[in-house]
């Protein structure tokens, strides 16, 4: 089960940490009302500055409490970087996961649990706080990604 | 917050500036507050099975604080070039607040990262915690807080 999971993730990781934040990718802020929307094209898989770091604890690999770091360099010098312990959940693809956007004009954070570590999917995140102009920054944060591409979509309020 | 608990912090912002472990000032609604930090104690947390990617390596350090309480910092290293994530908690009499965010300039640990909330005196802030090092054995913590 979890060589298989392994396996899924090592793929689907590899998919998300080559295919965002490229030259290719596109960045985009919108306002409506007082929530603020980000949005960050995550193009399939090519060059760009990333990697996934797995932390192990223990004999075998990937058992809960280990963990995992990926990091990828995104357009205007901004960094997207993501810290994940693996949880004994009864559910075996759930982490616990802290993201941070460290973007120009300040940094936002994200923190909760990951039900889908497997598939590097982020569905619903939510925003705990941020620094700059993302003080006191609240909403979510949603990310697709694989070898064909994906997104990180931000919603503050 | 509220203006309870705006005043409750500016008092007890107050206090710490007069008992000489940091200074204090309160401009347009927002709190800063800087406070002197001495290491403690530092535990490095090895990795078993390390990977041959780099990064992944952690530590925890204990610092106390001048006139009272402590400040924790837990840190993870990135593979990506001198840059670490770190959650950083203040605990005062008056209550915690606890901060998240990586910095850049590994292995010094200095600069900003995102105050997200508190507890007691503190319940409800947000703001930015500024570190001169938290690899420092010698440290000035400041808290900026709305």
């Amino acid at each position: 089960m979890r060589a298989a999971a392994l396996a899924v993730l090592a793929l689907a990781l590899a998919g998300l940490v080559t295919g965002c934040g490229s030259k290719h990718s596109s960045k985009s802020g919108e306002r409506h009302g007082t929530r603020v929307r980000l949005h960050i094209d995550a193009p399939p898989a090519g060059a760009s500055r990333g990697m996934f770091t797995p932390i192990f604890h223990f004999a075998r690999p990937f058992e809960s409490g280990d963990g995992y770091i990926i990091w990828d360099d995104l357009p205007d010098k901004a960094v997207r970087y993501t810290y994940c312990v693996i949880s004994p959940s009864r559910r075996p693809h759930t982490a616990w996961c802290t993201i941070v956007l460290s973007l120009p004009k300040g940094q936002i954070v994200f923190a909760g649990l990951n039900d889908h570590f497997d598939q590097g999917r982020f569905d619903s995140f939510p925003a705990v706080g941020g620094s700059g102009a993302y003080v006191g920054a609240r909403g979510s944060y949603r990310a697709l990604g694989g070898r064909r591409g994906g997104f990180i979509e931000v919603s503050l309020r | 917050m509220t203006t309870r608990g705006t005043s409750a912090l500016s008092a007890a912002l107050a206090l710490l500036a007069c008992l000489g472990c940091g200074g204090s000032h309160e401009t347009s609604g927002a709190t800063t507050a800087t406070l002197h930090a001495t290491r403690s104690a530092l535990t490095r947390i090895p990795q078993v099975n390390k990977p041959p990617s780099p990064g992944g390596s952690s530590f925890i350090v204990s610092d106390e604080l001048a006139g009272g309480g402590h400040a924790d910092a837990y840190c993870v290293a990135s593979p990506r070039p001198k840059t670490e994530w770190c959650a950083v908690t203040v605990v005062r009499p008056e209550g915690q607040v606890t901060a998240e965010g990586i910095f850049v300039n590994a292995p010094k640990l200095s600069g900003e990262i995102p105050l997200l909330s508190g507890s007691g005196d503190y319940e409800g802030v947000v703001g930015t915690l500024v570190t001169s090092g938290i690899a420092d054995r010698s440290e000035l913590v400041t808290l900026k807080l709305r």
